[in-house]
């Protein structure tokens, strides 16, 4: 009786999908329209020109350079928070130095808590005065230091639930560290770091607030703050700003695909934490 | 024994970024709300004159007026989710494509979503033709460009960004829904709205709690990207929030005082609003434990 498919219901829910869908649906169609059958009716069903929306968002608004440089800033991301996180789960997991946990454990939580309204000001200016700003390079180190609290948390949780036996048996062999976390934790604890990577590779590819702050140059924009000024400057090309939507829709749509499993796991592990 | 060989080494890497990047920074804009803060210059001691220009400034109180606004939002958000994740619980086929579908935007960035919801909106844009064509003359506004449709319009936005996440939330927590208590209430006969007040939301009560400090979170510090890409905080100030009022005193103006001290006074609203829904809990599972005796 549980099983049984209710049509009334399942319609209901079809219909639910409709507000998902026709945005983006209207906003690929748009992206193929020309500017001028665009402007006469945006919803006629003619005046399409291919691609050339895309190429004209890709090199003349530079948003393929821009999308380098995500993927840049996202990958600096992804090393440093899941290199961090690796070691520092297995510490927060393995040591024995309680208070020194618990103090590591509260910055970390409150790291983790605060949104990055709260600091992305002060931070501008600590490394303005360093001259560090403007640099993609920095700007990914700064998405690993957000991704790292959870990440370290995610990996010490992990390994608190596998037996401790193995771990037994690695001190009775006395490997070293180094050892243990090469061929122990950081084999067991992939899924855990990929869960870390997806959610720090998202999050450097959608950020609009820190890298419309730390990068200063249009030699640096990131691919969100292109599309962003793109939709601000050229407001009446409504067809390029939606292919410029759409370049950048694509990489995370790739990785949702891929990675969707993953995603729902890490965030309900994340906001559970 | 269990292995206890763990080097401090091992932590500071963490430390060292975390600290530099996240906490020192923390730290900074705190001390400066409390000084004349000049980047660059020296900043002298200034006690609470940022907080009280701000308090002074008819666009901060505005812009806390619009916070509370935002914050009404919040049923939308709770509701919608719940419904959703309940309805795809059972008898629907393939709900893990429908929560795909739902899912995949709130993947995206804010920004992004702003922009496509920028173009649907725009007085040129569909909607506005949808609404001429079919005659239904009073919606027919230009909805971001109007002082008292502009929040409630941001809401809507918002609640279709969200759903997504609230329906895997929730949905996770569905699964962990004792089937026995189901199957009694669908012997006693009850309807679904009897089944989800009864059975199914006190059952998700500690995933609601999170949910709900989750979307104060958003409303207070992470409004940014909608408020950036739709309305830059207008018209006037009527869309402006606390983050948006941050960057923009800092970023645009260069008066990083008042930015400081708005700074504080969202940690210090976050920090109510953890102690709320913290307490919330309390009494929660402490009318659990009375009820079940």
């Amino acid at each position: 009786m549980r099983r049984a498919i209710s049509w009334r219901r399942t319609t209901l829910v079809s219909v639910l999908m409709l507000p998902y869908i026709l945005p983006f649906s209207y906003l690929l169609y748009t992206s193929f329209k020309s500017n001028e059958s665009f402007n006469e009716d945006p919803l006629a069903l003619s005046g399409f020109r291919g691609l050339v929306s895309y190429r004209e968002a890709w090199t003349s608004s530079s948003l393929g350079p821009d999308l380098l440089h995500s993927l840049l800033a996202a990958s600096v991301g992804i090393i440093v928070s899941v290199a961090c996180s690796l070691v520092a789960g297995y510490w927060l997991f393995a040591s024995a130095w309680r208070i020194a946990k618990v103090l590591v454990s509260a910055g970390l939580l409150v790291a983790m808590s605060v949104p990055s309204t709260v600091y992305v000001v002060p931070l501008f200016v600590q490394l303005a005065a360093l001259h560090l700003v403007d640099n993609l390079i920095i700007l990914g180190i700064i998405y690993g230091a957000i991704g790292t609290p959870l990440g370290s948390f995610l990996v010490r949780s992990f390994l608190s639930q596998l037996p401790t036996s193995l771990f037994d048996a690695a001190a009775v062999d006395g490997v070293t560290t180094a050892w243990l976390l090469r061929r122990i934790v950081l084999p067991l604890t992939l899924p855990t770091i990929g869960t870390v990577a997806t959610l720090i590779g998202i999050l450097g590819m959608s950020d609009l607030l820190l890298s419309s702050v730390m990068i200063t140059s249009t030699n640096n924009t990131t691919a969100v703050v292109g599309v962003a000024t793109l939709a601000d400057v050229y407001n009446s090309q409504i067809p390029e700003v939606s292919a410029g939507v759409i370049i950048v829709l694509v990489p995370i749509l790739i990785v949702f695909m891929v990675a969707q499993r993953t995603l729902q796991r890490g965030i309900t592990a994340g906001i559970e934490r | 024994m269990r292995v206890r060989s763990a080097p401090a080494v091992l932590v500071l890497p963490s430390l060292a970024v975390v600290g530099y990047f996240v906490l020192l920074p923390i730290g900074t804009v705190v001390y400066h709300a409390f000084t004349n803060w000049d980047p660059g210059f020296p900043s002298p001691f200034d006690g609470l004159s940022n907080f009280s220009g701000l308090v002074n400034s008819p666009e901060f109180r505005s812009i806390l007026v619009n916070e509370a606004f935002f914050l009404l939002g919040m049923p939308i958000w709770v509701v919608l989710p719940i419904l959703i994740a309940y309805a795809l619980y059972e008898n629907v086929p393939a709900p893990s494509l429908f929560r795909a579908v739902l899912f995949f935007p709130s993947m995206t960035s804010p920004a992004l979503i702003g922009v496509l919801f920028g173009l649907l909106l725009s007085p040129l844009g569909p909607l506005s033709r949808v609404v001429a064509d079919l005659h239904l003359g009073p919606l027919g506004q230009p909805w971001l460009a109007n002082t008292s449709l502009v929040k409630p319009v941001i809401i809507c936005v918002v609640a279709w960004w969200v759903t997504g996440t609230g329906v895997v939330l929730f949905s996770a927590a569905l699964a962990t829904l004792p089937q026995n208590l189901l199957e009694q209430a669908d012997i006693d006969g009850a309807g679904w709205l009897t089944k989800l007040r009864a059975v199914v939301v006190p059952d998700i009560m500690p995933t609601l709690r999170l949910w709900v400090l989750l979307l104060v979170v958003i409303v207070l510090g992470n409004m940014f990207p909608w408020i950036y890409t739709l309305t830059r905080g207008g018209p006037g100030y009527s869309s402006s929030t606390l983050d948006y009022f941050i960057y923009n005193s800092a970023i645009t103006l260069g008066q990083f005082g008042a930015a400081a001290a708005a700074t504080v006074i969202l940690l210090m609203l976050l920090a109510v609003a953890l102690l709320v829904v913290y307490l919330s809990g309390f009494l929660w599972r402490r009318r659990e434990l009375r009820t079940s005796r």
